[in-house]
């Protein structure tokens, strides 16, 4: 056990696994690229559907099963099926962001149910009480969206944004399978041959980056949430 | 809140409680796979359609020999699939004896006889013995279309190394660690040095497709059992990096009785490389499975 | 979703029909991975849920750990473990899975039980049940739908996971899924999604029925003020209100 650890170590001391191609930088890079990316794509969809949706409140069993299935979709399949569909390139030009083709399909599609959900059931979870007190205060709809729904939504779409980044994060490791880079590509690699200690230092920085983001996104929330409404932390 | 219905509010109770004591249970048998008899075989494939050609060959030849085997399907490479064999977790698997024999770190040649005696001296000792080999091969192979190989005028692996740095490569996952990829011995015979490698599937449809869309200029196929896409060529490997790599099975000891291995050599005896190459492209190009591909080889050559 | 976009010459029927056996093979062995995981999960989460509810400050840590855990991409975990239990066995496979639902377990457990009213615990003592006849006759019943809405998420979640065993050559369906993308061959991709999903919609639905008959009084409150219900994510900072209310 301890020799394992002594050789953990070395690998993060060994120069040549902090430089190129399949350096920690250059990994680390591609796998948040990607993850940013796909959230991001995935809350300009999703979040005006689920605002949209939330305001009226209709198609909330919509959002909702959505999550649900989204939940059950094997990514593994999401990410095969949009090989199919894309095939393996390079993203060039413009689309250069976005890491690779099918990875990033992928983890859109992982990343829309838990935002979508979680922002219909903010905005559609307002009080009626906190409704009627605008309608009494002479606002109009969309008034009211932004500025009384909206303001109390948000912590729950945040949420949504954090369960969502985290997942896409832990998911992507899978994407090396498509060659999209990332961290994955330490445990894949390490075990078809069996390098159990490049399986562990991948697993470890995936690990450790979900957890940074998570933070990172938790302080967003916080910052976002109205301070009316902030509640103790548990 | 209803208190005075006790027995509604033990419902739940009863249900929580079955469930319980069945999940108990099945969590008790979930040890799944018990020890075999001696008889008994789990025949274990590499994940690629040659070898599970192979796999399905060697083990259904031993189920009419009466034995009684079990398979266990595309688990992974060399590096994985010969340690479950040594820990136990398999009785048998077929490889090939090049590939098998650098990883256990010797050093294969172009003849097939020097290459099985030096494979059977590296598993002296290990517990695991190797049948005869087969006369089919199965090497990797350096493809690029036609149109690359008129413009850079390639012929020959040499040829390839001269302009590699222009080029794009794609291949199995574990190619740079692999001598006979992109791995030490290449390297020193050849020299590559590829503006981009990509990492894609193991001779599979992914890296003949990035082939054929021109996402890579060269792509790693197995001469044996991919299926090559048309309008490539395969560059030939004038300084013999490839060695004879003919497939064996590879039985423990404790399981290698005489009539078992006299099954498996005979299927080796007859599995030529055009039989070979016939049941994997059944298998990746007809989508047959590899059970059925291997039943019609056996048909053919008479050992069903 | 993408399944049906890209049309029917997905599934060749002949396949599927020659096949039926090993795809009910490889389904119950996916059913099967998926109740042990979820299983030795409640096994382990229920207890240490109820130590965090007797022991407030034991919460925090064990939220954090679970979670931590949850990070921790499958593949790597099972990647690790396949030295220690041996690549074929189940263990292997079933360690991780288990270790993922602590955190949607242990969560739902506490926050079902503490949301149980404090009048309710009161009229309990005060009819003078013992504390565990309090536990299990009153408290249990009324925390019940929130652990199953967890249990729910967790075997939800397990299902989609169990596919990714496939990776390290153990079954289920992604064994299917594997194999269409080895071999370019899109039925049994097909088929290996269909299922997933049908078992997944399937298990959730019969535990909807399963509770909605055990909790006989929650049926009498229909028809009250209609809200939409929460998803019960797991970083929702949601009220306790929402977290009782079931999904979908």
């Amino acid at each position: 056990m301890g020799s394992f650890l002594g050789q953990v170590f070395d690998f993060f001391g060994n120069g040549d696994n902090w430089q190129g191609d399949e350096g920690i930088p250059t990994l680390l890079r591609q796998h948040l690229q990607l993850t940013v990316v796909s959230v991001l794509a995935a809350v300009v969809i999703a979040v005006p559907i689920g605002v949209v949706l939330g305001h009226v409140r209709r198609g909330g069993a919509l959002a909702i099963n959505v999550a649900n299935i989204g939940r059950a979709l094997p990514a593994l399949a999401l990410l095969i099926l949009a090989v199919q569909w894309v095939g393996i390139g390079d993203p060039t030009g413009v689309f250069a962001p976005v890491v690779s083709y099918p990875a990033f399909i992928a983890m859109f599609a992982l990343a829309i149910p838990p935002i979508l959900a979680n922002t219909y059931v903010g905005v559609a979870g307002v009080d009626d009480d906190a409704r009627e007190a605008a309608r009494g205060m002479g606002m109009n709809g969309r008034q009211m969206l932004r500025r009384v729904e909206l303001p109390i939504a948000v912590p729950l779409i945040m949420a949504g944004v954090r369960t969502a980044a985290v997942a896409v994060i832990a998911t992507a490791t899978l994407a090396a399978y498509v060659d999209a880079g990332g961290l994955g590509r330490y445990i894949v690699d390490g075990f078809r041959v069996q390098d159990n200690v490049k399986v562990f230092v991948g697993g470890l920085l995936v690990a450790l980056l979900a957890i940074a983001v998570e933070l990172v996104l938790a302080g967003a929330q916080r910052g976002v949430t109205s301070p009316g409404l902030r509640r103790r932390d548990h | 809140m209803t208190l005075n219905r006790p027995h509604a509010a033990a419902r739940p109770f009863r249900v929580v409680a079955v469930v319980t004591t069945l999940v108990l249970t099945l969590a008790a048998l979930a040890t799944g796979a018990g020890a075999g008899t001696n008889e008994s075989l789990t025949v274990g494939s590499k994940d690629f359609a040659g070898a599970q050609a192979l796999s399905q060959a060697y083990g259904q030849a031993l189920d009419a020999a009466k034995f009684d085997v079990s398979f266990q399907d595309d688990i992974g490479a060399t590096e994985v699939v010969y340690p479950a064999l040594l820990d136990g977790d398999l009785d048998a698997y077929a490889d090939y004896q090049g590939t098998l024999l650098t990883y256990l770190g010797g050093e294969p040649t172009g003849d097939s006889a020097e290459t099985y005696k030096a494979l059977v001296a590296k598993l002296k000792g290990t517990g695991i013995v190797a049948s005869k080999p087969a006369p089919a091969v199965d090497v990797n192979g350096f493809y690029v279309t036609n149109a690359t190989a008129k413009k850079y005028k390639l012929k020959t692996l040499s040829d390839l190394a001269e302009v590699s740095d222009k080029l794009s490569f794609g291949g199995p996952p574990e190619c740079q660690d692999r001598p006979l990829c992109l791995g030490d011995t290449a390297q020193q015979l050849y020299g590559f040095d590829f503006s981009d490698v990509k990492k894609l599937d193991v001779g599979g449809p992914i890296t003949a497709q990035a082939l054929e869309d021109g996402d890579i200029d060269v792509g790693l196929l197995f001469t044996g059992s991919s299926v090559i896409p048309k309008g490539t060529v395969l560059l030939a490997d004038d300084k013999g990096l490839q060695p004879a790599d003919n497939p064996v099975l590879l039985v423990r000891k404790d399981k290698a009785t005489p009539a078992l291995m006299k099954v498996a050599n005979a299927v080796s005896a007859k599995l030529t490389t055009g039989a070979y190459n016939k049941m994997s492209l059944a298998i990746s190009e007809d989508k047959d499975d590899p059970s059925d591909a291997a039943a019609a080889f056996l048909k053919s050559a008479k050992l069903d | 979703m993408l399944a049906e976009d890209i049309g029917p010459k997905w599934l060749d029927w002949p396949w599927v029909t020659d096949h039926l056996d090993e795809i009910r093979s490889r389904l119950v062995e996916h059913v099967e991975l998926t109740f042990y995981a979820v299983g030795i999960g409640l096994l382990i989460a229920l207890p240490l849920a109820v130590l965090c509810i007797r022991h407030r400050r034991v919460y925090g840590p064990t939220i954090a750990i679970t979670g931590v855990l949850y990070t921790i991409p499958a593949l790597a975990l099972f990647a690790l473990l396949a030295p220690v239990f041996g690549l074929l066995s189940r263990w292997t496979a079933i360690v991780p899975l288990a270790l993922y639902t602590l955190l949607i377990l242990v969560r739902n457990t506490v926050t079902g039980f503490e949301s149980v009213p404090p009048e309710v615990k009161e009229a309990a003592a005060g009819m003078g049940y013992s504390r565990s006849r309090q536990l299990w006759r009153v408290e249990l019943p009324l925390a019940l739908p929130t652990i199953v809405v967890g249990i729910r998420i967790a075997i939800v979640t397990t299902i989609g996971l169990v596919t990714v065993t496939a990776l390290i050559g153990q079954g289920g369906l992604g064994s299917l899924i594997l194999d269409g993308f080895n071999r370019d061959f899109r039925t049994p991709l097909t088929v290996g999604i269909v299922l997933s999903l049908a078992l997944a919609v399937i298990v959730d639905v019969l535990l909807v029925v399963a509770v909605w008959l055990a909790t006989p009084w929650r049926r009498a409150n229909r028809g009250s003020r209609r809200r939409p219900a929460a998803p019960a994510e797991i970083d929702a900072p949601a009220p306790a209100s929402d977290v009782i209310a079931e999904v979908g």
